[in-house]
């Protein structure tokens, strides 16, 4: 076995490992797929009522019930990681992962994925029937998944990798929160977790494309409800390029924290 | 000789603090300009362990151990010095170190709190990239040596403290550590527990030989763990000694517990202090550079009907205390 196998092999393990720690309380499970099953109720009533029959920007309520089980299921699918980087680099407990054989990043990275990827596929599980049963068959053909699913990855990395830069900001303000709040609303807002794009008007909507947050919920989501594998390849890429951006950025910062540690001591 | 496990010389680190600043327009000025004090976290600590030998590293808060440590386990880079574990210098081997040693933070568990200790070993193994059949082997002794074998599969959560200081010690050697550094490892626990983990260690030292690196507030730790005892306070080693020496060499006083036949007021005696006297009890304390403990013996049995006597060392604890608080009780006479 290689070396990077053997390295990948790891990041798999504590996925792993995270996966089977997030099914512990059956209760938490439980408490947060009915307050899904809700939110999905109230917003696609909304839907039905502003829309009826008709559609705008060729999206009819059906898509939208769709578009929303996808937003929302990615939404209350990311473990709130966030909180625990702050508080390990608040406390200086961020050193003690220093001392394995991990990167410290990477750690959290890989447990962050393995907790989402069961709360996702319970959101899903849950949601699809809902969107039968309100919204009718998946607007989508089978073709569109794996692009759905690469753009649910990337959404996820990409998500990860604009908190983790928050909360490494605890290295030198020691008070993170605000920032995670400002970013959350963004998120609900810009990031399409209610409204797709394509209903904001024109100008709005060209500068929401440069920003990072569309690339979080809305591209997943659009992916699912409508296949178009031009309009696909250019998500993905534009996904992926600020992937790039935030994992060169979270992993710069770090290294400057790390830098920072030397000095200050934590 | 012995070959060394941890060489450590002039090791120094500086840390930079940033001072408060005062008053609204400061907190903006500081945002931008912060101002710094340097503070010595270590003063040029010289300090050599052999391989198998079990030392205490111990000091008040403050004093700059979690600093030292995390200087010898690669965290930190120190501002000075040099430092060599197991042959290589830990701060620029960081990686490779860590797959060589152990560490075990009594405040900061690695277990997975949701999960049997089970699930965290299978994890351990493939951080570690442990070959499977060797893990599978050392994973059942340690869990044999370690009596856990019935709570493997229940979860942290429902585990005792001293259970789970057992599991942590498992999670730190399932990849045959040659250095464990173990920070308050008896933090919490009861007095049984404490001494169930305190035989383990030993246990383990005889049979692997691994080097162990203590820090502890536990007097008993250091008494019956380690053989070895660096006392550090205010970033400086004020003392490296063997644990046994440091009662002898620091000793200045001696403990009688006495029992009388009949209630009666004790003698002065020169260099006999009354530290407690009620009824037929009666305790005091011999200064032994003033007057030599057969003297003091002999002119309270003169004036006295005793029915019981003991005669002990006061607690190292205290001896302790007084190396910290600066009080270094007299040289050896």
């Amino acid at each position: 076995m290689t070396a990077a196998l053997r390295g990948l092999g790891k990041y798999l393990a504590i996925a792993r490992i995270s996966a089977r720690s997030s099914t512990a309380y059956l209760g938490d499970m439980a408490g947060r797929t009915g307050f899904f099953v809700l939110i999905l109720f109230i917003l696609s009533s909304v839907w039905e009522k502003l829309l009826g029959t008709g559609t705008v920007e060729g999206l009819a309520q059906r898509d939208l019930v769709w578009y929303l089980v996808f937003t929302e299921s990615l939404m209350l699918a990311v473990p709130p990681f966030e909180g625990a980087i702050e508080d390990e680099i608040r406390s200086g407990s961020v050193a003690y992962l220093m001392v394995r054989p991990v990167s410290y990043l990477g750690h959290h990275f890989a447990t962050f994925l393995g907790e989402a990827a069961v709360r996702l596929g319970l959101n899903l599980l849950v949601g699809a029937p809902f969107g039968l049963l309100v919204g009718g068959p998946p607007p989508a053909p089978l073709a569109g998944v794996p692009w759905a699913l690469a753009a649910t990855v990337l959404g996820l990395a990409l998500h990860f990798h604009v908190l983790a830069c928050l909360a490494l900001i605890a290295f030198w303000l020691e008070e993170a929160r605000p920032f995670f709040w400002i970013y959350q609303k963004l998120l609900f807002t810009a990031g399409g977790l209610m409204i797709p794009m394509e209903f904001f008007p024109g100008w709005l909507r060209q500068l929401l494309d440069f920003l990072p947050f569309s690339s979080i919920l809305y591209a997943p989501a659009r992916l699912a409800v409508r296949h178009d594998p031009a309009f696909a390849s250019g998500l993905l890429l534009q996904q992926a390029a600020w992937v790039a951006v935030f994992v060169g950025l979270s992993h710069a910062i770090y290294r400057r924290a790390t830098a920072r540690l030397q000095i200050n001591g934590g | 000789m012995p070959a060394l496990a941890l060489e450590v010389t002039g090791l120094r680190k500086v840390f930079q603090v940033a001072e408060p600043a005062r008053g609204f327009a400061g907190r903006v000025k500081a945002l931008f300009r912060p101002e710094y004090r340097d503070v010595e976290a270590v003063k040029g600590i010289d300090l050599a362990v052999e391989e198998g030998e079990l030392l205490a590293f111990i000091g008040p808060n403050g004093a700059g151990k979690s600093t030292t440590i995390k200087m010898l386990t690669g965290i930190l880079h120190p501002t000075a010095g040099q430092a060599r574990v197991l042959g290589v210098v830990p701060w620029e081997h960081r990686s490779e170190l860590s797959r060589r040693i152990g560490t075990v933070f009594g405040q900061r568990s690695q277990l997975w709190y949701h999960l049997p200790p089970r699930d965290t070993f299978e994890l351990l193994s493939h951080v570690y990239e442990i070959p499977r059949a060797d893990f599978r082997q050392r994973a059942a002794d340690l869990v044999g040596r370690f009596e856990i074998d019935e709570f493997y599969d229940t979860p942290v959560r429902k585990l005792s403290l001293g259970q789970r200081m057992r599991c942590e010690l498992v999670a730190s050697l399932l990849h045959r550590p040659r250095v464990l550094f173990l920070d308050e490892p008896t933090i919490g626990l009861d007095v049984l527990a404490r001494a169930r983990v305190r035989e383990l260690l030993l246990e383990l030292n005889r049979q692997e030989g691994i080097t162990t690196f203590l820090t502890s507030h536990e007097a008993d730790d250091i008494e019956q763990i380690c053989r070895r005892v660096a006392i550090v306070n205010r970033g400086e080693l004020v003392l490296d000694i063997p644990v046994n020496e440091l009662k002898h060499r620091f000793l200045q006083v001696k403990v009688i517990d006495l029992r009388l036949n009949e209630p009666c007021q004790p003698p002065a005696v020169e260099g006999v202090q009354v530290l407690k006297h009620k009824g037929h009890g009666l305790k005091l304390e011999v200064d032994t550079t003033r007057v030599p403990i057969d003297r003091a013996l002999a002119e309270l049995f003169r004036t006295l009907s005793v029915a019981d006597i003991v005669v002990s060392d006061p607690p190292l604890e205290e001896i302790i205390g007084a190396i910290y608080s600066g009080e270094m009780p007299g040289e050896p006479p």
